[in-house]
């Protein structure tokens, strides 16, 4: 989608409207904004940075995008490559450390112990356990995240997100299937059982 | 706790369970002081001089006005070009120019000077030492490397435990 940075001037009284519908926008779209940059950074107060930078281009850009069926994605687009930008420095450092640890130390994975039916939190709330996973996700170390927030939730194929990230295909695979342990051991630590997963 | 052991599973089922609990999360909340500081930020940016604002935000004839400048400068410089070329080769002969010179030769002179003690050493001291010292500096340099990874895990890398594996 191609936007122009043009922004016409506009009389107070337009200008007041203006505002006024834009910050209908915003709170139409700030949550997919944040929760998109703080599930790929891991950190909350990045992912605010990062989603007012995401409303400040939105604003310059308002004309066009208001009315627009694609604002949704042109913005989740941009809170993506925000938080790439932001991850750029740590990005080469992880994919250098994490490559020394081998590709073929997978087999070596402890198997996950999910817990049984008479877990005593087993009843864990619904609300409580959205708030468990994201927790979570925060945990897991940077280059397991973004490949899996990437893949379950951007809906991104393999392929994309080796390109994207600048590594090969196998290691995307070998961290996102790391990621979903990773994820699952943590979730069951805190009672969350295989049986509520699929809840 | 009571716990049942079950069998690891595999990784298709792991898949679909996470893509399912992970499809099911709902949108984060964004902090409450977001939309402020959204509106401040524009507040700043509005509160700015148009001339440290984008282009299409100054008024018509500052734009009119800066177009019509920068046309005149243009042709100033082709106009001038002459005169241009003049003081460039004035400055060639310069002393600035001279310094430049001056200064290139001692470098050339001192790549020199280096080579013919490469030279020396070469002819004086054994090739065994040589490619022993070589040897002992790559060592130093790969061991040094494997310290500096190890104390980056150690005491930057945040990875739980628990992923590591």
């Amino acid at each position: 989608m191609h936007l122009s940075d043009d922004t016409p001037v506009q009389t107070p009284k337009q200008e007041a409207a203006r505002q006024a519908e834009f910050t209908k926008f915003m709170r139409t779209y700030q949550n997919m904004v944040f929760s998109t940059a703080a599930r790929l950074s891991g950190n909350d107060a990045q992912a605010e940075d990062i989603a007012q930078e995401v409303f400040l281009r939105a604003h310059k850009r308002f004309d066009e995008l208001r009315d627009n069926p694609r604002a949704a994605g042109w913005l989740k687009t941009v809170a993506t490559n925000l938080t790439f930008t932001h991850l750029t420095r740590y990005r080469k450092r992880w994919v250098f450390f994490s490559q020394l640890q081998g590709a073929d130390d997978a087999d070596d994975e402890p198997a996950i112990d999910f817990a049984g039916e008479e877990s005593v939190v087993e009843n864990v709330r619904e609300d409580e356990r959205h708030e468990y996973v994201e927790a979570a996700l925060r945990e897991l170390p940077e280059h397991q995240r973004v490949p899996l927030v990437l893949y379950h939730f951007e809906d991104m194929p393999y392929e994309d997100i080796a390109q994207r990230l600048k590594v090969s295909l196998a290691k995307v695979k070998t961290d996102i299937h790391r990621a979903r342990t990773a994820l699952a051991t943590i979730l069951e630590r805190r009672g969350i059982t295989a049986e509520q997963l699929e809840a | 706790m009571n716990r049942m052991q079950k069998p690891p599973r595999d990784e298709r089922e792991l898949e679909q369970h996470i893509g399912k609990l992970l499809r099911a999360q709902p949108l984060r909340q964004a902090p409450a002081s977001l939309e402020a500081r959204v509106q401040r930020a524009l507040a700043l940016q509005a509160a700015r001089p148009w001339w440290l604002q984008g282009f299409s935000a100054w008024p018509w004839l500052a734009r009119l006005l800066f177009a019509l400048v920068g046309a005149g400068l243009v042709a100033l410089t082709y106009l001038t070009s002459d005169r241009l070329s003049w003081v460039s080769d004035s400055l060639q002969q310069s002393s600035l120019a001279n310094t430049g010179r001056s200064t290139a030769q001692m470098f050339a002179n001192l790549g020199h000077a280096l080579q013919t003690l490469g030279e020396m050493l070469t002819r004086t001291v054994p090739s065994a030492w040589l490619y022993g010292a070589a040897g002992v500096t790559l060592l130093l340099y790969v061991a040094l490397f494997g310290l500096g990874a190890a104390a980056f895990r150690t005491l930057f890398d945040t990875t739980p435990e628990h992923a590591r594996y």
